[in-house]
């Protein structure tokens, strides 16, 4: 297979900048985007001779690109992590009521913490200790604002495993956020 | 009568899924006796609005010329 470097290097130069943008609004970390991006123009050279011209050149690095990333949230979703029902001892007691020390307290005005800039913040740095299954189906959930459908199969799973998980995941913000927040 | 676990994932499901008239009743029923799950049904809604105006803002579009050098340099 005979590709010509400067065929795919002159695609680097005209692409990398759309497609980062795109990354990042996806996956939202810097390194992240840059890795999916190189790995974008690393398969397009492989594939390059299969391809040559059959689409607009655009339209098939993107295509490449969205693989990448559907491919990097499956992966992301797959490292381990069960939903232990210890987690749940955490929170409620024997007959699933809330322990007395985590029942959720009066946060006071809602309104007031929405435009509180160091709340969301608080918020971030909560979100950014979840287990990584979690996050990810948390990140797809508010991301993408596609439907619960096209995350699971997207992430291989279940509805009600998708929304499991989402409840766990608010559960253990909820309760991160109390702590940083309202300091017990 | 439902569980405080069960009134919150039962929350989480709706968003996604209509809940049937019997399951809305007792979430309705459970709510409005469980002061607990009351707190919570407008925190997860903050968290909601929150992680959503979160991941809207993308973060700044860096310089990607470096990114570009460094793709480049594996092609040459």
């Amino acid at each position: 297979m005979i590709v010509n470097n400067s065929d795919i290097i002159s695609l680097v130069k005209a692409y990398t900048k759309d497609l980062f943008s795109y990354a990042i609004t996806k996956v939202h970390q810097k390194e992240i985007a840059e890795d999916l991006v190189q790995d974008t123009f690393l398969s397009a050279y492989q594939a390059y001779e299969n391809y040559k011209g059959k689409s607009n050149v655009k339209t098939w690095l993107f295509s490449i690109l969205k693989h990448k990333i559907a491919d990097y949230y499956r992966s992301k979703y797959k490292q381990n992590i069960e939903v232990g029902s210890d987690f749940i001892d955490t929170f409620f007691d024997d007959n699933h009521r809330w322990k007395p020390e985590y029942r959720p307290k009066d946060w006071g005005n809602e309104n007031e913490l929405l435009d509180d800039p160091e709340f969301s913040q608080s918020l971030m740095e909560c979100f950014k200790k979840l287990p990584v299954k979690w996050s990810s189906a948390v990140q797809m959930k508010y991301l993408e604002e596609h439907d619960a459908d096209g995350i699971c199969s997207q992430l291989e799973i279940t509805k009600s495993n998708f929304w499991q998980i989402i409840h766990r995941a608010k559960l253990q913000l909820r309760n991160c956020l109390e702590l940083k927040w309202f300091k017990r | 009568m439902l569980s405080c676990f069960k009134a919150t994932e039962l929350m989480e499901m709706k968003e996604h899924v209509p809940l049937g008239l019997i399951k809305t009743m007792q979430l309705h029923m459970h709510t409005v006796m469980c002061s607990g799950c009351r707190n919570y049904k407008k925190q997860t809604k903050l968290i909601d609005e929150l992680l959503r105006r979160n991941f809207k803002t993308a973060p700044v579009v860096a310089d990607t010329d470096e990114l570009e050098t460094g793709i480049i340099s594996k092609f040459q």
